[in-house]
């Protein structure tokens, strides 16, 4: 039995019929064709699929598309304003914090909610707030460096 | 004539693919959909050793959505992927050997109806007794896995005489070390992609490391000549040596299938099914002997290696070569003696990761050296020191390193940044039952694939310079998140003598460029890299041709500006000149560069000779904090100084080394693959815990050596597996340091930590 939901990706407003145990995952990168967001693991461990749902880091493999009925997702693909780096994609390019860039859309995303919320966070703010989402090619150094520098850009 | 063009090699660029990255536009794998395309699942024996009777599939196809399966009854040529060994089936035709060896391949319109029809298939089978540990494996009445025998590599080097150099010691170490299974973790799961053409031939896209493996195996599975099979890269998403030999397999399946259906046939493994049924790094039992004089002179080392190389032999040998190799450590020792033996078990095939079978003789090793130290009364540094290669040494295979040895040097650096040689690796209360102490490790690293990959050493690379003066190249070596795109554009940019912009190194297309080995053994920057030169001075030489035309004939290449210098200095050509002259004459702009890697050969029976052309060295000093009433270890300072020749790119180099430390801290303390009865138990990241930013200490220091290397491209070596070397072995000693009890298995136990503290 499909539901009719309705959401606004990046700002635009989506309406769709979904199956119940689809996921906001699914939505994404199945029937709106956003797949930016990455698929790691599907169950929580990875943090690759990492969006905003009404402005929280949501991990989208675990949220199912109905729950997000009526609220607002952003996704890797709304960073960028008209085509440019804002300055944490910026700061992830200048910084070296992208080797294969698998979990670069997750990250991004974590780090956006974290300097939301927190416009000057200390290194050991930025580690806790990534803890979720796994790096395996960097060592977290550079990516900590670059959400870092994006924060004290924005001061 | 214009101004001089900033050199690109040694700048830091940020790496020239990651824009993409950022905004999430880069198409993976799982990103890639073709009109028609199939969507397989693997269908796994899901027991460890089993005889099989009978795939039956008729209720798979009966699931809605499920259009066809393949078994290896469907494969058109040769039902086998062996790589060094021919021991492994593609389809698994009457022994199954692991529990994901793969049985059938089910196709459908829909990945749930995929993974719904293979778990539909009916497998009739009779449980075998698995062998399920080395110790097992060795025993002479033990059941054989394969037919010839347990026993799948044998290696070993000979040198001197260890029972007089025993004698002159003064001191001797014996101890058995043990090191894990290490699952790579690369964030992407693996997958593939094949299209059938309508002339019989095969596209393959890939996320693969070495897509030239998978052209051979593709062609043997179908029985097609070479030609007629085209595989393309597509971005990996981290690799490690874990999308090396595995995609070959894969590949071939989809391939069956795609020959069958008519259809392009995709696969993407799920978290799951990529932790049971890919390879890892290979377990090891490791008994060193190994002795000194009261001054400290190292007199013998007798090792025995005893390594589980799974159900398949895969890169077995040449895993179990270098670690052969690399066994007695980066110290001149007059009598060796190494022998190794991988055996075959029950288990996932285990292949390359990285470090490739380094990372566990290095541990045994330093550790060794350490305590050999100590009964010398030497400090750990001045004890290596005094026995490192140097220019001039000889190695444990009869090898004298005529250059580009910086051992000595990363050694002074790591004395020069401690201070001190003997209380920094002393343990030093830090809170009410916690301590804290230093240890160090060095390592040498040979580069490229050596003597036990002679025939594979060379790589190619097109370059071809367009109207407009951009350069368009391809390479035979894949760029898997470690940076090597934006090294070889810096590559080639200098060669030119032009900005690193104007330069675009395209992904891996065996349609274009001719075989260039694998992307392994840290060799793309020097097989790539010496071939783009290549290529680029064949060009050269062309536009040479034509500006002496103009010039007359002092004509000379300018690569500090780019373009023709003519013989007075006000006179010559730029390189957008030279380029539109040669179109305008209709020179050809496209050469083909080749690189072979010098020769390197070994004695069968004693191991001698020359194993790699030239080694990368490095040292690491790790700080750690042991809580001994938890046995909680925490890094909290890491230092790692690598002699990798010439730095292309420091920023993407030494975001390399970050992630390998990273790995290595993963190895050391964290990554534990459990097994029970043959049945994998680590099944997500949940139960397999890589290093997350909580993991890692915040303080990463990489400093380089440049100890320039006259074969590497502007003196380059590698440095992608020297990244994780030496880390677990540095953590183990300032451990062993801390709490006085020597680390002997990895990952490090608490429980043992906490014992005997
Ligand atoms: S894909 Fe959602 S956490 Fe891994
Ligand atoms: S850059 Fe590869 S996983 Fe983070």
């Amino acid at each position: 039995m499909r539901r009719i939901i309705s959401l606004t990706v990046n700002g635009v407003v989506r309406e769709l019929a979904v199956e119940p145990r689809r996921t906001l995952l699914e939505l994404l990168r199945e029937d709106l064709g956003m797949t930016g967001t990455k698929r790691g693991c599907s169950i929580g461990d990875c943090g690759s699929c990492t969006v905003l749902l009404d402005g929280v880091a949501t991990f989208s493999c675990l949220t199912l598309a109905i729950q997000a009925d009526g609220c607002a997702v952003e996704t890797v693909e709304g960073l960028a304003e008209s085509g440019k780096l804002n300055s944490l994609q910026q700061a992830f390019v200048e910084r070296g914090a992208i080797q294969c860039g698998f979990c670069t859309p997750g990250m991004l995303m974590t780090a956006t909610e974290l300097l939301r919320c927190n416009r000057h966070p200390s290194e050991q703010d930025i580690r806790r707030a990534i803890s979720g989402n796994l790096c395996r090619c960097t060592g977290y150094q550079k990516i900590v460096e670059a959400i870092k520098a994006a924060s004290e850009d924005t001061a | 004539m214009k101004s001089e063009v900033r050199p690109a090699v040694g700048a830091v660029i940020p790496s020239v693919d990651s824009l993409p990255k950022a905004k999430g536009t880069t198409r993976f794998i799982q990103d890639v959909n073709l009109p028609g395309m199939l969507h397989a699942s693997m269908v796994y024996a899901r027991t460890p050793h089993s005889r099989i009777k009978s795939v039956t599939l008729p209720k798979a196809l009966s699931i809605k959505g499920v259009v066809a399966a393949a078994t290896c009854d469907d494969v058109p040529g040769e039902n086998r992927v062996g790589l060094v060994i021919d021991d492994q089936p593609l389809f698994v035709s009457s022994v199954a050997r692991y529990e994901a060896d793969c049985v059938a391949l089910v196709g459908a319109e829909s990945t749930a109806a995929a993974s719904l029809g293979a778990s539909c298939v009916e497998i009739a089978l009779e449980e075998l007794p698995p062998v399920l540990t080395v110790e097992e494996a060795r025993k002479p009445d033990c059941p054989r896995i394969h037919k010839d025998g347990n026993l799948a590599v044998e290696r070993k080097i000979i040198k001197g005489d260890v029972s007089d150099g025993e004698t002159r010691s003064d001191f001797v170490v014996e101890r058995t070390f043990t090191t894990p299974v290490q699952e790579h973790g690369y964030l992407e799961p693996i997958g593939a992609l094949a299209v059938p053409g309508a002339d019989g031939s095969i596209e393959i896209m890939a996320p693969a490391q070495c897509p030239f493996y998978i052209r051979e195996a593709v062609a043997r599975c179908l029985g097609l000549p070479l030609s007629k099979v085209r595989v393309i890269q597509l971005p990996i998403g981290g690799a490690f040596g874990g999308k090396e030999d595995v995609p070959s397999e894969i590949c071939a399946r989809l391939a069956v299938l795609a020959v069958k259906t008519g259809r392009p046939v995709k696969t993407v493994l799920s978290r799951e099914e990529d932790l049971v049924y890919t390879s890892k790094r290979h377990p090891m039992r490791l008994d060193y002997r190994m002795g000194c004089t009261q001054d400290g002179n190292l007199t013998f080392a007798e090792i025995a290696l005893y390594a589980d190389v799974g159900a398949y032999a895969t890169l077995s040998p040449i895993v179990l070569f270098r670690s052969t190799i690399h066994a007695p450590g980066p110290y001149e020792i007059p009598n060796v003696s190494v022998t190794t033996q991988g055996f075959y078990t029950n288990s996932a095939p285990k292949g390359a990761m990285r470090g490739f079978g380094t990372p566990q003789v290095v541990f045994a090793c330093e550790s060794v050296i350490d305590e050999l130290a100590e009964m010398a009364g030497l400090g750990p540094i001045e004890f290596r020191l005094r026995n490192a290669l140097k220019r001039g040494s000889t190695t444990a295979t009869g090898q004298v390193l005529d250059e580009s040895v910086g051992l000595v040097e990363t050694l002074t650096r790591a004395k020069e940044f401690l201070g001190d040689d003997k209380q920094q690796f002393e343990p030093r209360p830090a809170g009410a039952d916690t301590v804290r102490s230093t240890g160090i490790a060095s390592m040498l690293y040979g580069v490229s694939l050596g003597a036990a990959g002679r025939v594979l050493d060379r790589g190619g690379a097109r370059v071809e310079i367009l109207k407009d003066g951009s350069v368009s190249v391809f390479v035979g070596c894949t760029d898997m998140g470690q940076g090597a795109l934006t090294v070889l554009s810096q590559i080639a940019a200098d060669s030119l003598g032009i900005a690193t912009d104007a330069v675009r190194v395209n992904p891996v297309d065996t349609g274009v460029v001719p075989d260039s080995g694998p992307t392994v053994a840290s060799r793309t920057t020097i097989v790539s890299g010496n071939a783009i030169i290549d290529a680029c001075d064949k060009i050269k030489t062309r536009m040479v041709e034509v500006g002496a035309s103009i010039l007359g004939p002092k004509a000379a290449y300018d690569v500090s500006r780019g373009g023709i210098a003519g013989a007075r200095s006000d006179s010559g050509l730029g390189f957008p000149e030279i380029v539109s002259e040669c179109f305008a004459r209709r020179v050809d702009l496209t050469a083909t560069g080749w690189y072979v890697v010098p020769d390197c050969r070994l004695d069968e029976v004693t191991g001698q000779g020359k194993a790699y052309h030239v080694y990368s060295f490095a040292t690491d000093v790790a700080e750690v904090e042991v809580d001994l009433k938890t046995g909680r270890v925490d890094v909290k300072s890491f230092l790692a100084i690598h002699d990798s020749g010439k730095i292309i790119n420091p920023m993407t180099a030494t975001s390399q080394v970050e992630g390998g430390i990273a790995q290595g801290i993963g190895l050391a303390l964290y990554e534990r693959f459990a097994v029970a009865e043959g049945r994998v138990c680590s099944r997500d990241f949940s139960t397999y815990l890589v290093p997350t930013s909580l993991d890692i200490s915040d303080d990463l220091s990489v400093e380089f050596i440049d100890c320039h290397s006259t074969d590497g491209p502007f003196g380059a070596k590698g440095l992608g597996e020297p990244a994780i070397i030496p880390v677990a072995a540095a953590i183990a000693n300032a451990v062993s340091n801390a709490t006085g009890v020597r680390v002997e298995d990895l990952p490090i136990h608490r429980e043992r930590i906490v014992k005997c503290s």
